[in-house]
């Protein structure tokens, strides 16, 4: 009971913002790699426009993702 | 009667073993060339193919919204863009520690870019192409739906066009509706350049075909 009250007390505000945000990254990383599954498909639809730079695009969006996540996740 | 009996049967005997189809120069296809990130591309590169695509089969146009449609989403992103800059003059998070604020403008750009990158894709893959056989309707319905429908060109019954609006007017972008005897009744090309032109070529290629099926060329 002490320790609960003790915790209550000592309750740190912004761990609780860093989690809604590595929750918020966390959608967006699901997103990302639905965009660059997305993109492989229509480029597979319709191909010979811009298929690669496209391609690059959505990955580029993808690992960026990733690395804000990581970053967040051990250095935020 | 015994002409079109004839043809009828002369059209069965070439689909048996398709007649090669002579390269024919289109007069009717609008000068204007384009590229891949045009609205109307005319005769595209042989490089550009898509999924269902045969051997013989030549992409003739493709179509995509007008561009001007898309400059209400680059005005937003634009603003949006230089939003974080007001932050300056308006510290509304001056509250937050320096991290939070920092890991703000990240979030705001990250998500910025996706929503560019996604009305891009919609633009961009909302397509259709016309090519010598079929017209083909391309929807990027959202991130996760498509629909590709199609159409021989003999099927089309009925080709009509549309110039809503004062900006469809001023840069000459409207609706093309075609209404087929196929699966898909109807075929709406949106807001595409130049609907009178697009019309127009589908009415001649329809004449095109016909006259093929008449001559039995018909693959």
């Amino acid at each position: 009971m002490e320790e609960f009250i003790h915790q209550l007390l000592h309750f740190n505000f912004w761990s609780f913002g860093k989690f809604f945000i590595l929750v918020g990254l966390g959608v967006y990383l699901v997103f990302s790699f639905v965009v660059v599954r997305q993109v492989k498909l229509m480029t597979q639809v319709v191909s010979g426009i811009l298929t690669n730079s496209l391609r690059v695009v959505a990955w580029l969006l993808f690992l960026f993702s990733i690395i804000v996540f990581i970053f967040t996740l051990l250095f935020f | 009667m015994s002409e079109l009996y004839s043809a009828k049967s002369a059209t069965r005997t070439e689909k048996a073993e398709p007649a090669e189809k002579p390269n024919k120069k289109r007069d009717f296809l609008p000068d204007h060339q384009g590229c891949s990130l045009s609205s109307l591309w005319v005769l595209p590169s042989k490089a550009v193919r898509f999924e269902t695509q045969e051997p013989e089969e030549e992409i003739l146009m493709i179509l995509r919204a007008h561009w001007v449609t898309n400059i209400l989403w680059f005005l937003l992103a634009t603003i949006l863009f230089f939003a974080p800059f007001l932050l300056r003059f308006f510290p509304l998070l001056d509250s937050f520690p320096v991290r939070f604020q920092l890991m703000f403008v990240v979030v705001w750009y990250m998500v910025l870019a996706m929503y560019v990158f996604e009305r891009f894709l919609s633009w961009f893959f909302n397509l259709t192409l016309i090519t010598d056989e079929r017209i083909i309707d391309v929807d990027f319905l959202n991130l996760t739906t498509k629909k590709v429908s199609d159409a021989d060109i003999d099927k089309i019954q009925d080709v009509s066009f549309t110039n809503a609006g004062a900006v469809g007017a001023i840069f000459n972008y409207g609706d093309v509706l075609v209404q087929t005897a196929a699966e898909i009744v109807e075929f709406i090309f949106e807001k595409v350049p130049n609907p009178a032109g697009v019309a127009n070529v589908l009415q001649r290629l329809r004449t095109e075909e016909k006259i093929e099926a008449i001559e039995g060329r018909v693959r």
